[in-house]
Order: C-alpha cells, then sequence, then structure tokens
C-alpha cells in the first residue's frame, strides 16, 4: 500500500505494524488465505479473542464486500486494483480497503456509512438486529447489514470517494478498532 | 425422517440435526452464498416441527465467527424457532469462549432479539 494511499487518511508518517497486505484479485479462496495469514501475525501480537473476532469478522465483511460489489474497469487495470491493508498502530488496529465500485452501489454504501456515523453503539446494534430480524437487505446487494456488522465490530468506520470515470468510483473504507 | 449431518467446511461450519431433538452448529461461518448453504438447514428444520416434534428441543449454536449474511440465515432459523415455540420446549444454548466478549454480544443480539425464546448463553 503506497504512502499516497495512507496520507489520505493521514497516516503515512506513523510508525504502524503491517499486519497484511495486498494488491489484486479477491477471491473467497483468498480472503481464506489472508485469514490464516492474519492469524498468524496476530497470534504472535498476543491480542485477546474479543479482539480477534472483531478483527476476524470486519476482515472478512471488508473482503467480502469487494468480491461482490467490485467492478472491473477494462481500459485501466491499474486503477482498479482492489487494496486490503492490516496494520497495527498505538492501540488500535487499522483495516483499509479500496476497490472500484459503480454509480448504484456508491449512493447505497456511503449513504449506509453515512447513517452509521450518526449513531452510537447500542443505536448500531439496534439498527443491526432489526435489519437482520426484518429481513430488508437481507440477500440483496449494496452493503446493508454488512456495514452495520463492521460497525458493531470496531469503533470507528470512514470512507473517501474518488470518481474515475463517468459510471466508476474508487471507494476506500477504513475501519479502526480499539486494542484496548 | 432422517437425521442431516453437513460436514465442516473451510468456511462452513458441522451442522448435525437429529429428530431426537438435538441440533448443532460448530464452527466458522462466511460462505460466499449462505443462503444455498443453509436452505437444506431450514428446510429440515422446518419439516423436523412438521412431523412428530419431540417434547424438548436442544439448539447447540457454537460459531467462531460469522460474516453478515450468515447472521440473517441465523435470524432465519430464530424466526423458525419462534413460530414453533408450542410445538416443542426449545432450549437454545449460545455457546462461547469466555474470553471472547465479542461473540457473547452477539448471543445476547439473540437474547434480546428473540425475547419469547430460551436462549442461555454458555461460556465454555
Amino acid at each position: 500500500m503506497n504512502k499516497e494511499f495512507l496520507t489520505q487518511y493521514g497516516y503515512a508518517n506513523a510508525t504502524n505494524d503491517i499486519c497484511l497486505e495486498y494488491s489484486g484479485h479477491i477471491s473467497q479462496i483468498m480472503i481464506k488465505e489472508m485469514l490464516l495469514s492474519l492469524k498468524i501475525e496476530t497470534d504472535s501480537m498476543g491480542i485477546s479473542l474479543t479482539l480477534l473476532n472483531k478483527l476476524n469478522t470486519s476482515f472478512i465483511e471488508i473482503t467480502q464486500n469487494i468480491l461482490k460489489y467490485s467492478k472491473k474497469m477494462t481500459d485501466n487495470h491499474k486503477n482498479c486494483l482492489n487494496k486490503v491493508l492490516v496494520f497495527k498502530e498505538n492501540e488500535k488496529c487499522y483495516l483499509v480497503s479500496s476497490n472500484i465500485i459503480g454509480a448504484s452501489s456508491k449512493e447505497k454504501i456511503t449513504s449506509r456509512i453515512d447513517e452509521i456515523q450518526t449513531y452510537n453503539k447500542d443505536q448500531i446494534n439496534e439498527r443491526y438486529f432489526e435489519l437482520c430480524k426484518s429481513g430488508d437487505n437481507s440477500h440483496v446487494q449494496g452493503g446493508g447489514v454488512g456495514l452495520y456488522q463492521i460497525a458493531r465490530k470496531s469503533d470507528d468506520i470512514k470512507y473517501m470517494i474518488e470518481k474515475v470515470s463517468d459510471t466508476m468510483y474508487r471507494l476506500k473504507i477504513m475501519v479502526i478498532i480499539n486494542i484496548k | 425422517m432422517n437425521n442431516l449431518t453437513i460436514k465442516e467446511e473451510e468456511y462452513t461450519p458441522l451442522v448435525e440435526l437429529d429428530v431426537k431433538g438435538i441440533l448443532s452448529f460448530k464452527g466458522k461461518s462466511y460462505s460466499e452464498d449462505t443462503f444455498k448453504f443453509y436452505t437444506p438447514v431450514m428446510a429440515w428444520i422446518n419439516e423436523y416441527f412438521d412431523y412428530n416434534t419431540p417434547s424438548s428441543t436442544v439448539v447447540n449454536m457454537e460459531f467462531i465467527y460469522f460474516n453478515s449474511s450468515s447472521s440473517r440465515v441465523l435470524f432465519d432459523i430464530f424466526n423458525i424457532f419462534e413460530e414453533n415455540i408450542n410445538k416443542s420446549k426449545i432450549s437454545i444454548n449460545w455457546i462461547y469462549d469466555e474470553e471472547d466478549e465479542s461473540s457473547k454480544e452477539d448471543g445476547e443480539g439473540f437474547q434480546i432479539s428473540f425475547k419469547s425464546l430460551d436462549v442461555k448463553l454458555v461460556a465454555k
């Protein structure tokens, strides 16, 4: 993950322990292998089972979102690369993702994160279980319940959007989990 | 009606459904198509409650972690339990590692969402 990418989140100059960095095609098998790699890295960090659960669940949601919703840009392969980064800094764990999405996904995902950012933890949990029980956004694409799952398991979720063509956007999501 | 056993695989849990009234789920659940995986499970549970249901049913759920799609399906399964609450005395054990507060919170979520069901949090 290059410094320019991290700079946009204000972390390029900070020291950090990178647990995982990946750029390229995402598949279910890749997700499984990355989880295994994360396990090896986090085993040596001595983190709690609680944090491990939060990290693994958030990681799965972020990467499966990329798997389901990413678009390809046939005229600019390099620009459509998916990216995933997990690093630890001070007492926080960061998951960062970057991928190309279409306009309809952009609206759904960003409005959902905007909504989440107005809620406190209790409200996030309440809304999550409400959505699960109601069946809304259940098996439909568009970043529904998954983003709430990430919000439940983390301490902050942010995003950045860049227009890369008339119909495509680069979505960057950062999830922050307090270690203590 | 026969028992249903689905072996644990890379992205899906061990599922053991016994007509005598013990339903167990154990492992990770983050398949790409969770709905496809759980469709036969839900079909079995529906059939279980339609024919000669035992007087008591014990459900053991022990998930290491699960994705949001799995969560949605688990809610569908809990809905089935809730709909059939008069056909069998249903006890649900949400089993978690005592050091995993996050998993405990997941179980609490089911307790709150399904107040008519007997959902116990079991630390191991």
